[in-house]
């Protein structure tokens, strides 16, 4: 016999190349621009915020891998993405042992205890966030608006809730929406950097098309009835799309891949939902951040969701 | 015109070619080893012993639904009763010395029953690989509407069946009627790459009674359910056969085999391959005699056989790979990848991170990370649920893995256990 050593294996043998660690630089690369444009607005304070939320919860990671005896995966950049998105939740000015809480809480609660990435079922940043949100109110409302009159250290989101959509116009333009020019977290300023972040990961189809497009029409068109339907009282759509966070909603939370749908139908559905869901609570409800809590509400779908697979060829 | 085709798979690589390379003919070694079961079903009875001199074209063991000739005159020097096949199934195989003469056996008149010769020189479908006798007979018996030739290569835009429609269109041709002539179908498709098509159109005289139609470069396109579905638009479970619905699919290059034993009174004693030089990374079409040591091939390459890792048979993302170098060319086999190490892909245990990658390419509109989580922890009643003997093993779901789930691995797992399952519950 042959004296040559020949690998034997199972196929494929060939692959993509595609990898986690792809996936998740191309999620990075993707909010650079949201996060440059927030250093640049806000000033150092996000810088601040971005840096101490990456190394501790990379840290934390690294911790509990360590300690449960597991393989470090820390390689994979994913932790590296979720602690930049989290920061970019938060108020800039947040103070330092605060953002370790959530960071812990987002490695922990988040995923370390359903035994890493991948078999988490929600959010880990949402969770991180909602627990900062439910823990410390105070300081998590502590919005600055560099260059400007402190009336308007709101975010629009606020003042929608608090007097109504006839004064949205009042304090903010669409161009200021869109190009971020408004209080509030680095994640929410500017829809633009986001678009630009989210057309990339389209482009290099790192996140699938239907979860963020469905969602965005979730969001329009149910504000869009509403709006048509009484002129004054409800906030126009465009302004749903704009403001509160909708942007890093459709493209960085919903898209998060443990936690949503894995089928086509799944995931219109899912982004529907979670549109319709973030218009509901922002007219209705008490919350300004429709837009995370109703991520967070459709994440607990996703299993059922998951049963409407597609129609087996030849059934 | 808008191109049928299917909304999952892959895309095929762009060919920096615009036609299929001429075939090369690779001259016979000195040895060959000839396995008696290159198909499906049982496999044939030795017909010499050891030391009987052999013709060229003579028949080296026979069953009732094919045969396995020598391709060369000379010696049986060994039979081995233990040689592994492709899948493991032990075999019968017989080492053949040439001689260097090229006495041929005589072959019955072409004109003898058009059966009789596919029995005799052991045709069998190229893609299945079934005995060809079986598959027509069956045809016959459940009648044939509609005849699709299979005119696609796995992997490759210009393969060897697409060298064949190009570089031998009229033998081809002849073996489209002859198949037709046997099932007298009413519609019969030619199904080939678009690219094909202007070559087509250039170099081959396409009869009235067969319509061409290009596909879109996608894999699995050349499968039979998709390839069915793409040209019929009717999709059949896979527990039956598309002889149901009157449809019955034969590979291009069975047509081309039937013209060469019945117009050309030749033995069926060499295939017609696609490889991939390892080297300068380029494919080659080769005609090889069936036998012949994956060695000898890589020698005539002037390939240095260090250099290679891996040698796959079939193609890069359902093949199999080699254990030996010393593994013969066979009627199974339509390709053969050579492999370097740093080409190699490695698959990990990691966890699925539920990205639905997989789910959105599956041709079958399948689950397959859940086929795969279920296979792997045992829950295979759930893997039958999710209709796991759907699958096809194309091997997208697993090209497109970010975390190289070996998924494919997993559902064979998955199937084998549930076979043993539902064999163990009939006893
Ligand atoms: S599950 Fe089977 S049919 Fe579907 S992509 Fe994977 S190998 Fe192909
Ligand atoms: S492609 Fe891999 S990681 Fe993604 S869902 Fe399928 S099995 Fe899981």
């Amino acid at each position: 016999m042959s004296e040559f050593k020949l690998t034997v294996s199972p196929s494929p043998h060939v692959h993509s190349g595609n990898s986690l660690t792809r996936m998740m630089r191309d999620f990075i690369i993707a909010l650079l621009p949201a996060t440059i444009y927030g250093v640049y607005f806000f000033g150092m304070d996000v810088l601040r915020c971005v840096l101490i939320a990456i190394v501790s919860a990379v840290v934390w990671e690294a911790l509990s891998q360590w300690l449960s005896g597991r393989k470090l995966e820390i390689g994979n950049l994913n932790t590296v993405f979720s602690g930049l998105l989290l920061a970019l939740l938060l108020p800039p000015s947040l103070p330092w042992w605060t953002i370790l809480i959530g960071t812990l809480l987002m490695v922990l609660l988040g995923k370390e205890i359903y035994g890493g990435y991948g078999s988490n079922p929600f959010n880990c940043v949402l969770i991180a966030w909602v627990a900062l949100q439910l823990s410390y109110p105070d300081y998590m409302a502590q919005w600055i608006l560099p260059m400007a009159d402190p009336a308007t250290t709101s975010t629009p989101m606020e003042v929608f809730a608090s007097q109504g959509s006839a004064f949205i116009g009042e304090y903010f333009s669409y161009t200021d929406l869109f190009l971020g020019r408004t209080a509030g977290f680095t994640g929410q300023v500017s829809a633009l950097m986001l678009l630009i972040g989210g057309s990339y990961l389209l482009w290099r189809k790192t996140i699938n098309w239907r979860i963020p497009i469905s969602y965005l029409a979730g969001v329009f068109f149910f504000a869009g009835i509403f709006w048509l339907l009484g002129t004054g009282l409800y906030a126009d759509p465009v302004f749903h799309l704009l403001a509160g966070g909708t942007m890093i909603s459709a493209f960085f939370l919903a898209t998060d891949l443990p936690s949503s749908p894995t089928t086509p139908q799944g995931m219109i559905l899912f982004g529907l939902g979670a549109g319709i869901l973030t218009v509901t609570i922002r007219t209705w409800g008490a919350w300004t951040f429709g837009a995370f809590y109703a991520v967070l509400i459709f994440n607990m779908f996703t299993p059922f969701l998951d049963k409407i697979t597609p129609e087996v060829y030849g059934r | 015109m808008r191109l049928r085709s299917f909304s999952e798979g892959l895309l095929l690589p762009r060919s920096s070619r615009s036609e299929p390379q001429p075939f090369e003919h690779v001259p016979a070694p000195e040895t060959l080893f000839l396995p008696l079961k290159q198909h499906q079903g049982a496999g044939c009875r030795p017909l010499l012993k050891k030391e009987e001199t052999v013709q060229r074209g003579q028949a080296l063991g026979q069953s009732s639904e094919t045969t396995i000739q020598s391709p060369v005159t000379g010696q049986v020097v060994e039979v081995d009763k233990e040689f592994r096949n492709l899948y493991g199934t032990l075999t019968t195989s017989l080492t053949i010395t040439a001689s260097g003469e090229m006495e041929q056996t005589k072959q019955s008149p072409a004109e003898s029953a058009i059966m009789d010769r596919i029995l005799h020189c052991g045709v069998i479908d190229s893609g299945s690989a079934q005995p060809l006798l079986r598959k027509l007979s069956k045809s016959q018996e459940c009648g044939v509407r509609t005849l699709i030739i299979n005119g696609l290569d796995e992997f490759f835009i210009f393969g060897s069946r697409a060298a064949l429609l190009v570089h031998y269109p009229e033998q081809t041709m002849e073996g489209i009627q002859i198949l037709q002539h046997i099932l007298q179908p009413e519609v019969t498709y030619l199904a080939v790459y678009e690219q094909s098509l202007p070559l087509l159109r250039e170099h081959a005289a396409i009869p009235d009674s067969v319509s061409t139609i290009p596909l879109r470069a996608k894999h699995p396109q050349h499968k039979e359910p998709l390839l069915v579905s793409a040209l019929t638009g009717q999709e059949y479970p896979l527990e039956s056969s598309p002889l149901e619905l009157g449809i019955a699919s034969f590979s291009l290059e069975t047509a081309s085999t039937l013209a060469r034993i019945i117009q050309q009174n030749q033995p069926n004693t060499e295939k017609p391959l696609t490889v991939l030089d390892p080297e300068p990374e380029d494919q080659r079409n080769l005609i090889v005699p069936l036998g012949t040591p994956i060695k000898h091939l890589l020698q005539y390459l002037g390939r240095n056989s260090e250099s290679v890792a891996k040698v796959i048979v079939g193609g890069p993302l359902t093949g199999t790979a080699l254990s030996s170098l010393d593994y013969p060319v066979t009627k199974e086999m339509d390709q053969i990848h050579f492999q370097k190490a740093r080409d190699q892909i490695r698959f990990s245990s990691e966890v699925c991170i539920k990205c639905g990658y997989c789910v959105e390419v599956c041709p079958m509109r399948l689950m397959p990370f859940l086929l795969s989580g279920y296979s792997s922890t045992g829950l295979v009643d759930m893997a039958a649920n999710y209709d796991i003997f759907t699958c096809i093993e194309c091997g997208c779901c697993a090209y497109v893995c970010p975390v190289n789930i070996p998924l494919v691995q997993w559902i064979q797992v998955g199937k084998s256990r549930l076979s043993t399952h539902i064999r163990n519950e009939a006893v």
